[in-house]
């Protein structure tokens, strides 16, 4: 407990600069955008250069970078991350409720692939170099070089279109007055083509790396010590070759974290799920600054939250870890 | 005295094409212990490992291994015990010792779980691990290189096997810790009546604790016989030169200085 | 048995990889003029005509010019944003290995930035801010992907800085400008490129992803813009949209069967396997 504890500060202190360096980056990156949201807005709606004046003053966007950076950061102190230029809404009330659905997305399809993927990893590197492990290798360089929005083009073609078996956007049902586990369900089943597009190609890579985990542990000399001692396979496959290939297969589970928020953006897009990778999109054909902004930040703060999580899982399955030393 | 282990022609060559035993005939009796001599690359921890039945399954190996002091093949873990050289890599690191010493007793003696752990305890103390009850939640790293070894030598014998093998099981350890663990090796064979294999490049511990010599080289077998024989009159020049770089041993009477 | 599975994979790799190539470079021969520009008929369906052997689209382009076109934005965007990528990151890496103390811990948090927002999102911003063109595209991928060499490059330098040789070097008197270049760089390298692949398939994907919704360059073709141009027609069309996916598998599969063959083949040499 007390080294877990240790793990967590280290990382929360260390995580404060880097978001510093996010949130100003982030910024000044959107500042050199030629034109801003009051172009935009302008651009759609129609007004003369009175209007857009008193626009900018309305939004502080006459103001210089450097006050408007102060005063960005200063309202991110108060947890305030702006308003939307379309929406016409706090950010942080839209990113609110956008922000589960995604979770939904990016957890389901997080779930599905380890666990899947570790399984088959398992049943191909338990005997490797056997027809069922170069069948699941192959199968799985495949699909790990599909591209997500385009699986997902291709699943909807097949499920939705013609086999109608699945609806093909959304997120649920609209307007049809559903509770409870009804809900749910509608949920889920609009939920299966938008994760497996996007849990698929992740679950080719966890098969690849518990796979070639389980090489590398199989010529560790403990496995040969174990067979000396007349340890079962199975018990040996399991509880000390599996066992042990799971931990790099944790590390990948936070690497990916990062990469799975990015393939959420287009996979959300292609089937008009309402979440925080969608709404990166928006923000950005509508040249909504702080919306970006928002969402880029969000999306930090998130992807150093998981790896916070997968630091700790990694913690409790390794006992060497957090003994001393740098980890 | 009856033979355990009887070897006839035994050829070994690796996938690789590499053969590390090159025809040698072999036997061991019931209750003895026999050291094989050799420095690296002579093919004794090949031989102990084709022994054991531990060879990689790619291997090829050709001539008789016949156990006449067996009615069955020895099964590893209940016949046949194995303590290898490098202790911290034979443990499992994610496991306690305790986990990895009684999941032998549950598979050899087909004891519960808290019998094998009551067990593994057991062994412990025979090994002389310090407080052996908290021992069992121990993990390997927390161990020092000594102890991870009596581990080792823990999970080898827990079902009382008839022959022990050890392949150069102080090797990695430093000099008094390896005193330390030769004489748990020597009493614990005393003890059981178990026969011994034990693999070495020291000939002075070979002489310390076994009754009959085997020096390799290039995957044969140069000289073989009782200990004194071999150091005190050496038929074949290699020998001479592995006793030679031995600075403990006493030539004229073939013992380890130190030994009364 | 053994040869064909230790480097099939690398020739199946390569021999994708030089017939993916060959089309591009080819493409201005094969198929010249603006493959975006209309040639024939709107709709037409595949292995239908032999002028068109992949139909035409939903504005009566040929499909495969666009195909063979948009082999040549993908590798290029592909291999130009990882090589810079790799350039930039080892750079940094090495700076920060060499330097150490508060430039290392500086360039570090830095890198961790870089990586802590998602490679697609920083991608989409920077393109959005810069707007759609092929150096844009290059710049937003290859700021997402430098992390990674980075870490690499300083793990390297970090760890043969300590080793017997560069010791040795240093007792004999060697200046430590020499001893960078002369013997830790030549080491810290290798890990760097084994990578590589990874960064390219990487690259080729996002790249796709960007142009599908809508930000690539538009006076290029691409097969990410493809397959969005073909979304509109999905039920009576797909296959406008499966074919430029299909060459998109068989681009990044080639890219990993080198990078696993590379892979490979250095733990050969290096007695590993």
């Amino acid at each position: 407990m007390n080294r877990l504890l240790r793990l967590t500060r280290r990382r929360l202190w260390t995580a404060i600069p880097v978001l510093m360096i996010v949130v100003v980056g982030g910024f000044f990156m959107l500042e050199a955008a030629p034109g801003d949201a009051v172009d935009a807005y302008v651009g759609a709606i129609g007004g003369d250069a009175e209007l857009i004046e008193s626009l900018r003053r309305d939004w502080g966007l006459d103001q210089s970078p450097l006050h408007r950076l102060g005063l960005y950061l200063w309202s991110l102190a108060h947890l305030d991350l702006g308003m939307s230029v379309t929406f016409s809404r706090p950010v942080r009330d839209i990113i609110l409720e956008r922000l589960p659905n995604t979770l939904l997305l990016m957890g389901s399809a997080t779930a599905l692939s380890f666990a899947l993927g570790s399984l088959l990893g398992i049943v191909a590197g338990a005997r490797p170099g056997s027809l069922r492990d170069r069948t699941l290798s192959i199968a799985s360089l495949a699909l790990y070089a599909m591209p997500g929005f385009w699986l997902g083009l291709v699943l909807t073609v097949i499920f939705s279109v013609h086999l109608r078996w699945l609806p093909g956007s959304g997120i649920e049902t609209i307007a049809s007055g559903k509770t409870g586990l009804a809900r749910a369900l509608d949920i889920a089943r609009h939920l299966v083509l938008p994760v497996t597009s996007l849990g698929l190609v992740y679950l080719a890579l966890y098969l690849r790396v518990m796979r070639s985990a389980m090489a590398e542990v199989w010529r560790l000399d403990f496995v040969l010590a174990t067979r000396a001692r007349g340890v079962p396979r199975r018990r040996i496959v399991l509880r000390h070759v599996a066992r042990n290939a799971l931990l790099p297969l944790v590390t990948m589970l936070g690497v990916q974290a990062a990469a799975m928020l990015g393939g959420s953006v287009v996979v959300e897009t292609l089937f008009s799920v309402p979440g925080l990778g969608r709404l990166a999109q928006e923000a950005v054909s509508s040249r909504d600054t702080p919306l970006l902004l928002g969402v880029i930040l969000t999306s930090a703060v998130l992807v150093i939250l998981v790896n916070l999580a997968v630091d700790l899982l990694y913690a409790t399955l390794d006992p060497r870890v957090g003994t001393g030393g740098r980890t | 005295m009856s033979n355990l282990l009887e070897i006839r022609g035994l050829q070994v060559t690796y996938a690789s094409g590499r053969r590390a035993v090159d025809g040698l005939d072999l036997t061991l009796s019931e209750g003895e212990q026999l050291a094989l001599i050799g420095e690296s690359g002579s093919g004794k921890s090949t031989l102990a490992l084709t022994i054991a039945g531990l060879l990689p399954p790619d291997s090829d190996v050709a001539g008789q291994v016949e156990w006449p002091g067996f009615t069955h093949p020895p099964r590893n873990g209940r016949d046949i015990g194995f303590v290898f050289q490098d202790a911290s890599a034979s443990l499992d690191p994610v496991m306690t010792i305790g986990d990895q010493v009684a999941e032998v007793a549950a598979t050899q003696l087909g004891l519960s779980w808290k019998a094998s752990l009551d067990r593994a305890a057991e062994l412990f103390a025979r090994v002389r691990l310090p407080d052996p009850r908290s021992m069992l939640r121990a993990y390997p790293h927390q161990l020092s290189g000594g102890q991870r070894q009596r581990v080792g030598i823990a999970a080898a014998i827990v079902a009382e096997p008839r022959l022990l093998i050890a392949d150069e099981p102080t090797s990695a350890l430093d000099t008094i810790v390896q005193a330390e663990i030769m004489r748990l090796l020597g009493d614990l064979v005393r003890e059981a009546s178990m026969s011994l294999l034990l693999v070495t490049h020291d000939i002075a511990l070979a002489s310390q604790y076994c009754e009959r010599i085997a020096v390799m080289r290039n995957g044969r077998i140069l000289e073989f016989g009782p200990v004194s024989d071999i150091v005190t009159r050496p038929a074949d020049p290699y020998t001479q030169t592995l006793i030679d770089a031995c600075l403990t041993l006493d030539e004229e009477t073939g013992q380890t200085e130190g030994t009364p | 048995m053994r040869f064909l599975s230790r480097y099939g994979e690398f020739t199946a790799g390569a021999a994708l990889l030089i017939a993916i190539a060959l089309v591009a470079l080819t493409a201005p021969l094969t198929f010249p003029g603006d493959p975006l520009a209309i040639a024939g008929p709107p709709m037409l369906p595949p292995f239908a005509d032999s002028a068109f052997p992949f139909g035409t689209d939903r504005l009566g382009r040929d499909v495969l010019a666009q195909l063979v076109h948009g082999a040549r934005t993908s590798l290029l965007v592909g291999l130009a944003a990882a090589t810079t990528a790799m350039l930039f990151g080892s750079l940094v890496g090495l700076a920060a290995g060499f330097a150490g103390g508060l430039v290392d811990e500086c360039l570090m948090r830095l890198t961790d930035a870089f990586q802590t927002v998602p490679a697609f999102l920083l991608a989409l911003a920077f393109v959005s801010v810069s707007g759609p063109s092929l150096a844009t595209m290059v710049l937003a991928i290859a700021l997402g992907a430098w992390p990674g060499p980075a870490r690499i490059a300083r793990a390297e330098v970090l760890s043969i800085r300590e080793r017997d040789y560069v010791a040795g070097a240093r007792v004999i008197g060697m200046h430590p400008l020499e001893i960078a270049l002369r013997e830790i760089l030549p080491n810290a390298l290798p890990p760097v490129l084994s990578v590589s692949a990874i960064i390219v398939a990487s690259a080729i994907l996002i790249e796709a992803a960007l142009s599908f919704l809508g930000l690539g360059d538009p006076n290029r073709v691409t097969w990410g813009s493809m397959i969005a141009e073909g979304r509109a027609v999905l039920r009576t069309a797909p296959m406008l949209s499966v074919f430029p996916g299909i060459a998109l598998v068989l681009t990044v599969l080639g890219v990993y069967l080198v990078g696993e063959g590379l892979v490979e083949g250095t733990a050969v040499r290096r007695g590993l396997s």
